[in-house]
């Protein structure tokens, strides 16, 4: 992308945003650049921002400060005295607390079939977030991810986003006879149910990103309201190998964790990660309480709001234990696998 | 010229009438520094005669007035402590807080929650702060309910990326801080999450492993962190205001120590005293000398933790849980007893010892125990 074909769509992005300024005041409108005149801008300064193509103050506000150096004659003091005038007369940016809380209220949880479970995670897999869940093999990571893929359409009085699932695999283990057996449990209609779940293999690293990019076109198609990652460090931990490769390979994970965050920002999903764990094998370490750790270090532990760790229990059940969440407290209760997909324990499994 | 780089507030900047003298010294490569020390006489020569001797001697005397207020604006300015709501850890603070403050530790160590705690008690005495969330779903605004705060007394962003990080704390944060004088905490959370992935200097990509190129993104991000610390210090004195910021963690892989009678100077060998470590762990590192050790430090470097105030750390410990059943060993969670640990890095404000404090996290917010 050139930089000119940047400036045009950081501008596209201004009038787009006072169009609907324009919508919730109605009176007022975007406010003509020469309300910036004075305070240390001439009216030659206004001259040249107008010849560059910037004719309210809202595309002011709105422009990045490398856009603005490139208009001929602003040197960096006045593009920095601009920005701050302009970000004086546009009200934009900070709300209160508690219009964000009531924005919040509205997102909606996703049902994961079990009520103990739901209860446990106050409600279900938040929407706006990253859920990320982690345990050994057949601790019901994917099973898990299967009964999301259908939930996530039922209506929202249901428990469900009443949209589309986007299932990214890093692993091959999507089967989608398994969506087939618990679309019955919901009574939704089987093709229904698998039209609606996208799939998408990933064969390496790069491409697992890139995959992120088409999601977002697609995501402004239609409404969708999860996306899964089944697995996120399986392909990571084969395309970059040792230590000598470890940094480059946790700033590709950063990128990847963080293209994810904002999709969930952005549309509204849910966003389900599940990640493997390895044995710590720390020498020095004497007490190591927990020698089952997720991998990915760092970068996913801080990238991750809500971590869930899955284990086994005796025959059908599972055991879910919270990790780490910025509200709810550690605690953990009970779920089992069902042919037709995550449920509360029965009773004659005791 | 340098005025805006050295002056960023001067009135000059921006006078028209003197646009004309300063694209000329800009010209002739005359630093601020030039035109104090020098005589007007040599300047004067210096530019070959370009701008009237009057004319510099009015540019000069404006500035030498505004340097010597701004100097005396700013040595009497003394922000007050604020309390952190915990009595006890007020105590081992030297009575609050105040200026910048760095949370660190690692993922579901507190960190956040130490935040809604001093939010809450900033609320609590009815004044108000501001919190910018970049890590996305941090800012739980159920919890803080639940803790009994008042969300009106709240402002809060939530910023995507570098750019839009960039562009509240340059120019939306301070004229938010103009507008309302009720404000006394702003709280970054956190403030290195975009900028470890757009800036840090990656010496495995291979783009960047060209000559000297790594170097050159290390010293722009070392200017980058140093003029972003730079920005807060000043809002802090401009708008009496205390900026919490919290920090993630980073792996660090320890470089063996080279044998010569230096090395105690060694950045590597003196780490542990600068992230919190206890004793013991400290010396068994350095007489390991180092070896291939992956540690965890936090991020942003050297130079940017040296501008804070008081650095904080968090961590979890576990110890063996003494009154467990040994019969139910295949059940590891019961065996071992979880604790919270805050430890006081460093305080500018007097004495801080080298405690570790054990703290829990209930309903109310954060209590030393």
């Amino acid at each position: 992308m050139t930089q000119e074909d940047g400036e045009v769509e950081y501008q596209q992005q201004g009038q787009d945003q006072q169009i609907e300024e324009e919508d919730e005041e109605g009176v007022y409108g975007p406010i003509p650049i020469n309300k910036l005149e004075g305070n240390g801008i001439s009216s030659n300064d206004i001259k040249k921002l107008i010849e560059a193509g910037y004719n309210t103050v809202e595309a002011i506000a709105y422009t990045p400060k490398r856009a603005l150096l490139q208009v001929k004659g602003i040197s960096e003091a006045k593009s920095d005295k601009l920005l701050a005038e302009a970000s004086k007369l546009v009200p934009m940016g900070f709300t209160t607390a508690s219009e964000f809380h009531h924005r919040r209220s509205e997102l909606i949880c996703l049902t994961t079939g079990s009520k103990q479970l739901d209860t446990l995670l106050g409600g279900g897999i938040e929407t706006g977030s990253i859920t990320e869940i982690f345990g050994e093999f057949r601790t019901g990571k994917s099973q898990l991810c299967h009964t999301l893929a259908v939930t996530c359409q039922l209506p929202i009085d249901m428990g469900g986003g009443e949209g589309k699932c986007l299932y990214i695999d890093t692993e091959g283990t999507f089967r989608p006879v398994r969506l087939v057996s618990i679309a019955k449990r919901y009574g939704l209609n089987e093709d229904d149910a698998l039209d609606n779940v996208a799939y998408a293999r990933a064969y390496n690293a790069d491409h697992q990103l890139s995959l992120l990019n088409q999601a977002a076109a697609m995501m402004s198609e239609s409404r969708f309201s999860l996306l899964i990652v089944d697995s996120i460090m399986a392909l990571y931990r084969t395309d970059f190998a040792g230590r000598g490769e470890l940094s480059a390979r946790q700033m590709h994970v950063a990128k990847y964790m963080r293209t994810l965050q904002r999709l969930a920002d952005e549309f509204g999903i849910a966003v389900v990660i599940t990640n493997q764990v390895v044995a710590q094998v720390d020498g020095g370490m004497m007490f190591n309480p927990d020698p089952k750790k997720p991998i990915g270090g760092n970068i996913i532990a801080h990238s991750s709001t809500t971590r869930l760790s899955f284990k086994k229990g005796k025959g059908e059940q599972r055991i879910c234990k919270i990790y780490d969440s910025p509200c709810l407290p550690e605690s953990e209760t009970v779920f089992a696998i069902y042919e037709d997909g995550i449920g509360d324990p029965r009773d004659d499994d005791e | 010229m340098d005025l805006y780089q050295q002056f960023p507030h001067s009135s000059l900047n921006f006078d028209d009438n003197f646009q004309h003298l300063l694209e000329i010294l800009k010209t002739f490569k005359i630093s601020i520094l030039d035109l104090l020390t020098n005589s007007i006489e040599d300047i004067f020569n210096k530019i070959q005669g370009k701008i009237s001797i009057l004319q510099l001697k009015i540019f000069l005397n404006l500035l030498k007035d505004e340097t010597i207020k701004s100097i005396k604006d700013k040595s009497s300015t003394s922000t007050s402590l604020l309390s952190t709501g915990d009595f006890k850890l007020d105590q081992h603070l030297n009575g609050g807080y105040n200026g910048l403050i760095e949370i660190f530790g690692q993922s579901s160590t507190g960190k956040s929650q130490l935040c809604f705690q001093l939010i809450k008690q900033i609320s609590n005495i009815g004044l108000k702060c501001v919190y910018i969330a970049t890590e996305g779903g941090n800012f739980q605004s159920n919890r803080l309910i639940s803790m009994g705060v008042n969300l009106s007394n709240i402002y809060f962003i939530n910023c995507m990326d570098l750019e839009s990080q960039e562009h509240i704390i340059n120019y939306q944060l301070p004229n938010l801080l103009g507008k309302d004088n009720d404000i006394k905490l702003v709280i970054i959370d956190s403030i290195s999450h975009h900028i470890r992935v757009e800036l840090n200097p990656n010496y495995n990509d291979q783009n960047q492993r060209k000559k000297n190129s790594y170097y050159n993104q290390f010293l722009k991000f070392q200017k980058y962190s140093m003029e972003l610390s730079h920005k807060l210090l000043n809002y802090i004195e401009d708008y009496k205001i205390s900026i919490v910021l919290t920090n993630q963690i980073s792996s660090k892989n320890l470089k063996p120590i080279i044998n010569s009678n230096l090395y105690r100077l060694n950045f590597d060998y003196q780490l542990g005293w600068l992230i919190g470590w206890n004793h013991s762990k400290i010396k068994s590192i350095q007489s390991n000398q180092l070896t291939n050790e992956l540690v965890n430090i936090p991020t942003m470097g050297l130079n940017f933790w040296n501008n804070f105030n008081i650095r904080i750390c968090l961590a979890k410990n576990y110890s063996p849980n003494e009154l467990h059943n040994y019969e139910n060993n295949g059940n590891n969670e019961e065996f071992w007893n979880m604790e919270r640990i805050l430890k006081i890095c460093y305080n500018s404000n007097g004495y801080y010892d080298d405690q570790q404090l054990e703290f829990k996290i209930d309903e109310n917010g954060i209590s030393i125990i």
